[in-house]
């Protein structure tokens, strides 16, 4: 789903996520002066630098396009240009802040949890979640044939069909996938009071995520101190 | 009589999360809908029954206190790599719907607790989301008390979608119960 954003040489998924959330909070307690835009241009240079151009320019493009559809919305009940700008502004900075989060692939995310003692359930849910979304859609996309196959019609006055014909089905699949991965974790040995469990891959952190997270901080200060 | 607090298995963890990819998915075949609207409560509106019905499938059985954290917990983490705004809004209503089950219910064993929790979930993420309207839109809250019309009929609309879903969501788990597939308190021995 995500993987077309993800760095190939990600960040340390710490520092990724502290830089969006700085990002984030910084350019919106400044979101009504016009450097906004200087601050989201430096923010998507540099992320852009440290090879997270694909989801930079993939997160600009869409909340550009919200931002713009938004702001003319707000242009015209608000009656001024300023309110265009600073709908514009805020989604592009939601857009850029999210480009280091969006780059993490979820096994990165889900090993530095790991390695900072989070527990193994968590880590292991947030990996199930994550991996199973696509497998889910499949899931749908078969029922929605069965659906098709079987002559069943759909219609907004007919809730009951959907109910029986979908939601049921679906229902009994996640009972069925989820009963299947708690065998199969179980017979692999995985407990979740285990502790001690080894990290395949620790993530490391190096030179280059600090100088990341310096770059967004110098950004940052740098908006605040020019306001 | 079960405790306060039970402990959490490894299957109910994995039933959780496989319910929060379901819940992400629904999120993600309504939200493109109402994407391009800044109508106060319109997303939450849209995405309200169909996370109450799966919020109301995982606590019929996983009915331990803290499974609505976790699923709001497991629901959010994929949302945080798009927007920090909806991961705490998500945790943030988990949580408070919990909290409130708690004082009202004390356990998820009366079917009243689960329909309460998984209905109400949707409708507290709604002052989340008027902070972050304020915030993201720069409209005040007085904008929004000038003309409350639309954000009125959205936010009823979000309890009664709400509790539509949770309900609908009970009915789903208590048949499968009756057809023996969906035990509560981790009765099945089949995992």
């Amino acid at each position: 789903m995500l993987e077309k954003f993800h760095a190939k040489r990600p960040l340390f998924p710490l520092v990724g996520f502290l830089c969006s959330a700085l990002a984030l909070i910084v350019g919106m307690l400044y979101s009504k002066s016009l450097m906004i835009f200087p601050y989201i241009a430096v923010l998507a240079v540099l992320f852009a630098a440290f090879g997270l151009w694909r989801a930079v320019l993939g997160a600009a493009v869409m909340m550009g396009l919200f931002g713009v559809l938004t702001g003319v919305l707000s242009c015209l009940t608000a009656g001024s240009f300023d309110s265009f700008f600073e709908t514009l502004g805020r989604c592009l900075l939601l857009g850029v802040a999210a480009a280091p989060m969006l780059s993490i692939p979820a096994a990165q995310m889900t090993r530095c949890l790991r390695q900072m003692k989070c527990p193994g359930a968590i880590t292991l849910g947030i990996l199930v979640t994550i991996r199973f979304i696509p497998v889910l859609l499949s899931e749908v996309r078969q029922i929605s044939e069965a659906m098709k196959t079987r002559g069943v019609r759909t219609a907004w006055y007919r809730p009951g069909t959907v109910y029986r014909a979908f939601f049921i089905p679906l229902t009994m699949r996640v009972i069925n996938i989820s009963d299947s991965l708690s065998l199969s974790l179980e017979t692999r040995g995985f407990a979740i009071e285990n502790k001690e469990a080894a990290v395949f891959r620790p993530v490391r952190f190096r030179l280059r995520d600090a100088l990341f997270a310096v770059g967004t901080a110098a950004a940052s200060v740098g908006l605040a101190v020019m306001v | 009589m079960k405790g306060y607090f039970q402990k959490f298995k490894l299957k109910d963890f994995v039933f959780l999360a496989v319910l929060a990819a379901a819940m992400t998915l629904a999120g993600g075949v309504t939200m493109p809908l109402v994407m391009h609207t800044t109508l106060f409560g319109l997303r939450n509106m849209v995405a309200a029954p169909l996370y109450a019905l799966f919020c109301a499938i995982g606590l019929m059985k996983v009915r331990k206190t803290g499974a609505l954290s976790v699923l709001g917990l497991f629901s959010a983490v994929p949302l945080a790599f798009m927007s920090l705004v909806m991961f705490f809004n998500n945790v943030v209503a988990a949580l408070l719907a919990e909290g409130l089950m708690l004082l009202l219910f004390r356990r998820y064993e009366k079917k009243g607790a689960v329909l309460f929790a998984a209905g109400i979930y949707m409708p507290l993420s709604l002052p989340v989301t008027l902070v972050f309207s304020m915030w993201l839109n720069g409209s005040s809250f007085n904008d929004l008390v000038a003309a409350p019309i639309p954000a009125i009929f959205t936010s009823l609309g979000t309890i009664v979608l709400g509790f539509l879903g949770a309900w609908a969501g009970c009915k789903i788990a208590a048949e499968l119960q009756k057809a023996g597939k969906l035990k509560p308190y981790g009765e099945d021995a089949d995992a």
